[in-house]
């Protein structure tokens, strides 16, 4: 009942990002959210790390799109909770899949990692996040069809 | 926890309250707005004219509004006056010409309708002329015939035999001449209805050779990739009754060497035409002892 | 069909002294049949210049060349030229010549054209260079060739730089390489454990601008090909990518995130001052200089999906150019400054197409798989691309017009991003 809550908050608050709202206004989002973060949690750090390993560190995206699925916003959720106990710098690595032009999708790489990050700032993390693309050159899988094309469209957090 | 959805409540409210009285204020501002300006513009352009027409009829009254504006100095009202006299002058010059272009376009109108009428006039006396000389002819031919009725009846009997005698020999010639007229004309048509059917067919003829050479030669014709519609390229073949081309030369140049010779190519990689042996010999000489070939391409993408 | 042409013959003033005319509107763009004979005095050379004249002419598409063991004869000199045998192999044109050995060591190879089915000289002329330049000789044959037939100026002895990925992990798995446009002398100018992505040569060709991953993070370098040295020209947070130049190599265009989003820019080389151009939360890249420039084409995500865009500098007004399609990106402007080609996708496959920026008619060029990177060649008549074949990247080449298309063999590892040179020297 709270997550659901949670999570539509949340994503009205990416919505109101993707869809062009001015960043200001998404900034005003942020503080409300982080002042909350040290309050959290009646668990311990070593179960909310346990969490965010079940979760795993790759987001997958659908083509041309740098929208994060349901799936990727509750697993970022629980990374966010493990980085506010424990706060460490991240590096986000956004990637595409082969198809399409090569800095399009370098672009788009950056896109999807920036999704990331903004998403977990409105969760409180406060980390320093660095963002780098690959775009389609570093792929997971070297198949040419959908199979690894789906496995290629992701951000891997480090 | 649910602490924070109270706290980010609070701020997605406002924002949403936020975005819904921008939106409101947008809607409100794009129904209210004023109406473009664009007939603003239209008067104002319209005041402009006004003012200069005015300024042009009280020219003449320049003088008490110099007085009326003491301030203004003696330089300006001078080119004001000057201004004035010049759109005076330009506004008669203008109203002359107008004048002159209506009286003008007036007299042509007046000219050209009376140049119809004249027209019809003639052409109505002319048919009403026809018409009389018809009428004439006729009772001319009648008053003679009925003269001619008359002598014949006076001096009927006397020389009734030699009249008959010299009629009947009159009309004999007569019916002679005419019968050899009409002899003359039918042979006369049919030369020439025999000369219209082979030129028809001499005609046909030269085209179906003109068609097979075109042909040959199209096949053969291999433009170079910097060709372009609308390039021209003209080359005289020579041919001999075989059949064969043995000579090729520009008669006029595209300009580009390349598509001239790719022109030139195409003639000579088609080297001989078998079917022009069979060619009558007068056509051969007449139309295929030299042909132009016009290179001339619409074809291409470019 | 043909009676109808038979029907629209002219036929013009048929009196006995006029010369009937006959008008020839159509024809064929057929490969010109020609014959490359072995030049004189060249056994024993280390390079068979007979052979890579008549490949660079076939790579063309534009000639077919006749197998050496086809010749009646081997002809070096124009007394030698029996035209009729030539004409009889139905050959267009032949090219004969002979090299001698200067007393300075260079070589220098005469050469002619011949026009077999008029029976005459079309040109001749000479060309001199060392032995290692014996490539360069035969090149500089096969343009000239090209040029008197077909109207155009050759491109063989262009170069070319593309990315190899040799997906085998270390110090060395990506490499910048530099080659002759036919492939061959390739020389590796950078080689590196991270990608290497974008090369794009300067308009007068003595410079390439890339991007390099090789500090982990992306960065734009510009390079002299002919010396290896290098210069980083960016390094800011977030992309630094698709450098283009300007048409007088004084600024690039490129890629930066700094500020948010992938926007365009134009950076001053000299001064390495920025101008930025676009300003939109979607994706904004790959920017490409009008002929003038005074604008650039780019490709963007505003409108929902990849389109491209042309913006002025002066005015920094996009403009939609590209409405067919789902996906239209990677712009380059061809050499005449009158069209783009890029990538466009169709019913969810990618072809290289090529776009009248005036009209904005649009013709499909490639149909191979997965299409990208299209690079022009400078005389406008043919681009190259990279696709796949065999679940391997390679490069493949087609004339403008859509009628000649071919890959390039196959190398060790995937062979991507070709950027064809301008004219050089």
């Amino acid at each position: 009942m709270l997550n659901t809550f949670k999570t539509l908050f949340t994503l009205i608050a990416v919505l109101g990002l993707l869809s062009g709202c001015s960043k200001n206004k998404a900034k005003t989002v942020t503080p409300a959210a982080s002042t909350e973060a040290p309050a959290a949690t009646g668990n311990t750090t070593s179960a909310l790390r346990d969490a965010a390993m079940a979760a795993g560190n790759v987001f997958y995206f659908e083509f041309d799109s740098f929208v994060l699925t349901e799936q990727t916003r509750a697993a970022l959720m629980a990374h966010a909770e493990y980085l506010k106990s424990e706060p460490r710098s991240i590096r986000l690595e956004g990637h595409a899949d082969e198809r399409g032009s090569r800095e399009y999708n370098m672009a788009l790489g950056e896109k999807r990692a920036a999704a990331v990050k903004d998403f977990l700032a409105t969760q409180g993390v406060s980390s320093a996040v660095e963002v780098v693309s690959f775009g389609e050159e570093q792929a997971a899988e070297q198949g040419h069809a959908e199979a690894s094309w789906s496995k290629n469209r992701r951000v891997e957090l480090k | 926890m649910s602490d924070s959805v109270r706290k980010n409540f609070l701020p997605t409210l406002a924002s949403l309250a936020l975005h819904a009285g921008l939106i409101g204020g947008l809607y409100y501002w794009e129904n209210h707005r004023e109406p473009p300006p664009k007939t603003v513009e239209v008067q104002i352009i319209e005041a402009k004219l006004v003012s200069l027409k005015t300024k042009v009829k009280d020219a003449a009254t320049e003088d008490t509004r110099k007085v009326n504006k003491v301030e203004v100095s003696q330089a300006v009202e001078k080119e004001q006056d000057v201004k004035a006299h010049q759109e005076e002058e330009r506004k008669a010059s203008a109203e002359k010409l107008q004048e002159e272009t209506e009286k003008q376009a007036k007299v042509t109108a007046e000219k050209q309708a009376k140049e119809l009428e004249k027209q019809a006039q003639e052409e109505l006396s002319l048919l009403r002329k026809e018409q009389e000389k018809v009428e004439k002819k006729q009772a001319e031919e009648k008053a003679k015939s009925e003269a001619k009725a008359q002598e014949e009846k006076a001096k009927a009997e006397e020389i009734a035999k030699k009249q008959e005698e010299k009629r009947k020999s009159d009309e004999k010639e007569k019916r002679e001449k005419l019968a050899e007229r009409k002899r003359q004309e039918l042979s006369q048509a049919k030369v020439a209805q025999e000369r219209r059917v082979k030129a028809e067919q001499s005609d046909e003829a030269a085209n179906s050779y003109l068609a097979v050479l075109k042909e040959r030669v199209e096949r053969k014709w291999n433009r170079p990739p910097s060709a372009r519609n609308g390039m021209s390229c003209e080359l005289r073949i020579k041919l001999v009754p075989t059949g064969r081309i043995v000579d090729v030369d520009v008669v006029n140049s595209s300009g580009s060497d390349e598509f001239d010779r790719s022109a030139e190519q195409a003639v000579r990689a088609v080297e001989k035409i078998d079917e022009l042996k069979g060619m009558d010999p007068d056509m051969f000489e007449r139309d295929f002892r030299e042909v132009n070939i016009l290179f001339r391409p619409e074809d291409l993408r470019l | 069909m043909r009676f109808l042409t038979f029907l629209t013959l002219t036929l013009l003033a048929f009196s006995a002294h006029a010369v009937l005319t006959v008008e020839i509107t159509k024809g064929s763009s057929k490969a010109t049949p020609i014959a490359i004979v072995p030049f004189g005095n060249t056994n024993g050379l280390p390079e068979d210049l007979q052979d890579i004249v008549s490949a660079d002419l076939e790579r063309s598409g534009l000639f077919r060349t006749t197998p050496k063991t086809d010749m009646l004869s081997f002809p070096t000199t124009q007394k030698e030229v029996y035209y009729r045998d030539w004409q009889r192999l139905g050959v267009s044109y032949v090219v004969i010549g002979g090299m001698t050995l200067q007393p300075d060591g260079r070589y220098n190879l005469r050469y002619e054209l011949y026009d077999v089915l008029s029976g005459r000289q079309v040109f001749n002329a000479n060309t001199m260079g060392a032995l290692p330049q014996l490539r360069d000789i035969a090149h500089a044959v096969s343009d000239a060739v090209y040029e008197k037939i077909t109207g155009i100026r050759g491109i063989f002895s262009t170069k070319m730089v593309y990315v190899e990925d040799l997906k085998v992990a270390g110090p060395g798995r990506f490499r910048l390489v530099y080659a002759d446009i036919d492939g061959a002398r390739e020389r590796v100018l950078l080689a590196s454990k991270l990608p290497v992505l974008s090369p794009s040569w300067s308009h007068r060709g003595d410079r390439i601008a890339y991007v390099s991953f090789e500090t982990t993070r992306p960065a734009i370098y510009i390079m002299d090909p002919a010396s290896g040295r290098k210069q980083q020209m960016t390094n800011f947070q977030g992309l630094n990518g698709a450098p283009a130049w300007s048409p007088d190599d004084s600024k690039l265009a490129l890629v930066l995130s700094k500020d948010g989003n992938p926007e365009i820019y134009v950076m001053e080389i000299a001064s390495k001052q920025l101008q930025r151009v676009t300003d939109h939360f979607g994706i904004d890249t790959e920017p490409n200089f009008s002929a003038d420039g005074r604008s650039v084409v780019f490709t963007s995500s505003r409108g929902g999906s990849p389109q491209i865009y042309q913006v002025g500098l002066a005015n920094g007004r996009p403009e939609r150019l590209t409405f067919e399609g789902e996906y239209n990106a990677r712009p380059r402007v061809t050499p005449d400054g009158k069209s783009l080609v890029m990538v466009h996708r169709e019913n969810g496959i990618f072809h290289i197409a090529s776009q009248d920026i005036k009209t904005g008619d649009m013709r499909i060029l490639t149909e191979t798989l997965l299409d990208e990177s299209p690079s022009m060649a400078p005389n406008g008549a043919m681009l190259m691309y990279a696709t796949q074949q065999q679940g391997k990247g390679v490069l493949g080449a087609v004339s403008m017009d859509a009628g000649v298309k071919f890959t390039m063999p196959s190398r060790q590892g995937d062979v991507r991003e070709p950027a064809w040179s301008p004219f050089l020297k």
